[in-house]
């Protein structure tokens, strides 16, 4: 089984040979990654980082028609979305017998409540597709199914520690319903990311636009040229901003403290839309490096007396089982 | 027949504030005497300031438990100062000196200042930072200078109070040269309010403001913001570079995702123009409910059964909510919350709402008291379990900006910037 998801500045992809066997690479060349659909014999999975409006299951066969619905929703999100659509596209029409699959990273959020899911905008323009997308959708799902297997039923906050930082809220029940997400329209929303820029007065991105920058400059700047990087003023992820912080560079400890508090605000923002939750899961790749970060958490919410459970995620390995239920569901 | 005031002008100063809003404009005049004490004297407000409609505007006036009000046209801020000066000439009262309200002091200033040429240039170099409000405040000042000759005056920003956020709280996580080139930074506004609440609020409580962890909602009719105060200093506050982000207010859509009006401009055929409109003016409770910005207007019609109404008033209440469900993890608990202005002050159904499911951070409400709440005094609306106090408490901005003058005027110094 063969997943690519989509970066900024190309794809990363993992390859399994069965349970638990996962080697992953990061590409940036077509044709590499033509040879590793090639190669494939059993499934190929495309993360597909934003489906707009128009992908409401987490999971979707790829075919002419849903690859018109995901060519429709590469503007929410572009760079991304289009470098991901593209790979599908070849894949689809060079393998077309082999199994492949979008997966779409914003369906767990469809059921996001209306008053939630709208931005506070005259009615049309939700009726055009601005709205709340969410995103990290199959984090989420798998944080409320491991606050599961805790013992921890009922409602959550789950917080995704890495280059994308984001939060959301889950209420109880026999299926997860989100109620809340840091993210917004895209992932850029709220806390800054690898390069993204996080929440932005809306009249500041008018004020460049007044004062002649293009559209592209704009948005290039924003998703490719902000957050954790115009932070730390080089380029680098969550972790330098974690290594560098333990070291006592200065951009860093800067970059760590907009960090956890855009965090801690984002998990108080859903413990308010929740009314309180059961417990807080953080779970984040090699979370071990976030360790100091995460004690900061515990210690700003230490007054809630809300459990907070510290989890590993291997988002290869965890990918790789949804889409083998995926399939073992559909072909039973 | 004007009025005969009779001992108020033993007083050493008198002093008059102008608050300049975007279509009203309230004065307050106070005697100060030897120590930095106020007196109110009396006040006024021209109301409907530049707006054309069916309704007329008007000027009040409240002197010695007198109200006067009388129906004339008004069609600018200098105007209707214009008139409030006629007015205090014609009753007799004298002035020394007038503080204003400037809402936007950008990176220039971050404290009240005495005007004096170098100042009034740095105070021009601000006007684009508030387009609506900060031209006004200077047609304001203009006029005094023109009727009142040369006087001190001084101004107050609503700014100053966030000047001193840690760089977490104002940092976008932009680069360096677009910061550095734009100035964008997270200001926050209603600074005046927020120095006045918490005050009031230490003092109700009995306990020293620097020792207090408060979380305040300023909920005006135009723009409404949170803010996270530590011992009496802002530590985070919801609105941004300008008053735009945060909350949902009357037209304004408060926060999106930066990428929303990218994608509005080339998606949809929008522009700079069309959405600077859009999301200052067309948007928040009047974009989602279609009926009206007026917050009374969108709880009368979801009572008779408007969903739309209802919908516009669950998000404004749901964005409130998280958005004190953030302070109060950033501040990792609190001691009080405080409501004010006129939609603070007026509606105990916001208050409700807002409050609704936070007993996670320790607020919990009292139904009665809070339907009880008068408006014109600080009122405790909290159960008796509640570990946070919650508070309705109705501000005075032009007070401030009194005190601010009287500290400066004694000092007799123009403060050092």
């Amino acid at each position: 089984m063969l997943i690519f998801e989509p970066g900024f500045s190309g794809i990363q992809w993992w390859r399994s040979r069965g349970e638990g066997d996962v080697e992953k690479g990061f590409i940036s060349a077509t044709d590499e990654m033509i040879a590793l659909i090639d190669n494939q014999e059993e499934a190929v999975a495309y993360v597909l980082p934003n489906g707009g409006a128009a992908f409401t299951d987490e999971m979707t066969r790829v075919s002419p028609e849903s690859i018109s619905w995901a060519e429709q929703a590469v503007p929410i999100y572009r760079d991304p979305n289009q470098r991901i659509v593209d790979l599908a596209k070849i894949g689809f029409s060079t393998r077309p017998s082999l199994t492949q699959v979008w997966l779409c990273d914003t369906a767990f959020f469809c059921g996001l409540p209306i008053y939630t899911r709208a931005f506070a905008l005259p009615w049309e323009y939700f009726n055009l597709g601005i709205m709340r997308f969410g995103g990290d959708g199959f984090f989420h799902r798998w944080a409320w199914e491991a606050s599961r297997s805790l013992r921890s039923p009922g409602k959550i906050v789950s917080l995704h520690l890495g280059d994308t930082p984001n939060t959301a809220a889950i209420q109880s029940g026999s299926q997860p319903r989100v109620v809340e997400t840091s993210f917004g329209f895209s992932p850029l929303a709220t806390i800054p990311s690898r390069t993204g820029s996080g929440e932005i007065d809306p009249n500041a991105i008018l004020l460049l636009l007044h004062e002649g920058w293009e559209v592209k400059e704009v948005e290039s700047m924003v998703t490719q040229q902000s957050g954790i990087r115009a932070l730390l003023g080089s380029r680098g992820g969550w972790n330098d901003v974690m290594d560098l912080a333990g070291k006592g560079v200065e951009r860093a400890v800067m970059a760590y403290r907009i960090l956890l508090q855009q965090v801690v605000k984002s998990v108080g923002s859903c413990l308010a839309a929740l009314g309180g939750a059961e417990v807080i899961l953080i779970a984040g790749e090699e979370i071990d490096r976030s360790s100091k970060f995460v004690d900061a958490i515990r210690q700003g919410l230490e007054f809630t007396k809300i459990k907070i459970e510290v989890m590993d995620y291997d988002r290869g390995a965890e990918l790789e089982k949804t889409i083998r239920n995926f399939i073992q569901h559909q072909t039973s | 027949m004007p009025w005969q005031p009779s001992d108020i002008w033993k007083a050493k100063l008198n002093l008059l504030v102008f608050n300049c809003g975007s279509s009203s404009l309230n004065y307050k005049v106070f005697a100060t005497a030897e120590e930095v004490h106020l007196r109110l004297l009396g006040s006024g407000k021209a109301h409907r300031v530049g707006v054309a409609g069916s309704q007329p505007s008007f000027i009040e006036h409240k002197w010695l438990g007198q109200n006067r009000s009388a129906e004339t046209a008004i069609p600018d801020q200098r105007r209707a100062a214009q008139i409030i000066l006629a007015h205090l000439k014609e009753i007799g009262v004298q002035i020394h000196a007038v503080g204003h309200r400037f809402v936007h002091g950008g990176s220039q200033f971050n404290r009240s200042v005495l005007l004096n040429e170098t100042n009034l240039g740095r105070l021009r170099e601000c006007l684009p930072l508030a387009p609506i409000h900060n031209p006004n405040t200077m047609s304001v000042i203009e006029e005094c200078q023109h009727t009142l000759g040369i006087i001190d005056q001084y101004v107050c920003f609503d700014t100053a109070f966030h000047a001193g956020m840690p760089p977490e709280s104002f940092r976008y996580a932009l680069p360096d040269e677009v910061v550095s080139r734009f100035n964008l930074r997270r200001f926050g506004f209603h600074g005046l309010s927020y120095q006045y609440v918490t005050e009031e609020a230490a003092t109700y409580l009995r306990l020293p403001l620097d020792s207090l962890k408060l979380i305040a909602c300023h909920l005006g009719t135009g723009g409404s913001s949170v803010a996270a105060v530590l011992g009496g200093h802002s530590a985070d506050t919801s609105m941004g570079f300008s008053p735009l982000s945060g909350l949902i207010m009357g037209t304004r859509t408060g926060d999106l995702d930066p990428l929303v009006p990218l994608y509005m401009i080339e998606m949809l055929g929008e522009t700079e123009e069309s959405l600077n409109d859009l999301f200052n003016k067309k948007s928040g409770l009047l974009g989602i409910s279609a009926l009206s910005s007026d917050l009374r207007d969108i709880l009368k019609a979801a009572e008779q059964g408007s969903s739309q109404a209802s919908l516009a008033f669950e998000m404004y209440s749901s964005r409130l909510r998280k958005t004190i469900g953030s302070y109060a993890a950033l501040l990792g608990g609190f001691d009080a919350l405080i409501f004010t202005d006129d939609i603070g002050i007026n509606n105990p159904p916001v208050r409700e709402a807002a409050c609704q499911g936070l007993s996670w951070c320790g607020v919990i409400l009292d139904p009665e008291a809070n339907k009880q709440a008068p408006v014109d005094a600080i009122s405790e609306i909290s159960s008796t379990v509640s570990n946070v106090h919650v508070l309705s408490i109705p501000t005075d901005e032009e007070w401030v900006i009194g005190q601010e003058g009287a500290r400066l005027l004694k000092g007799g110094q123009h403060a050092d910037l």
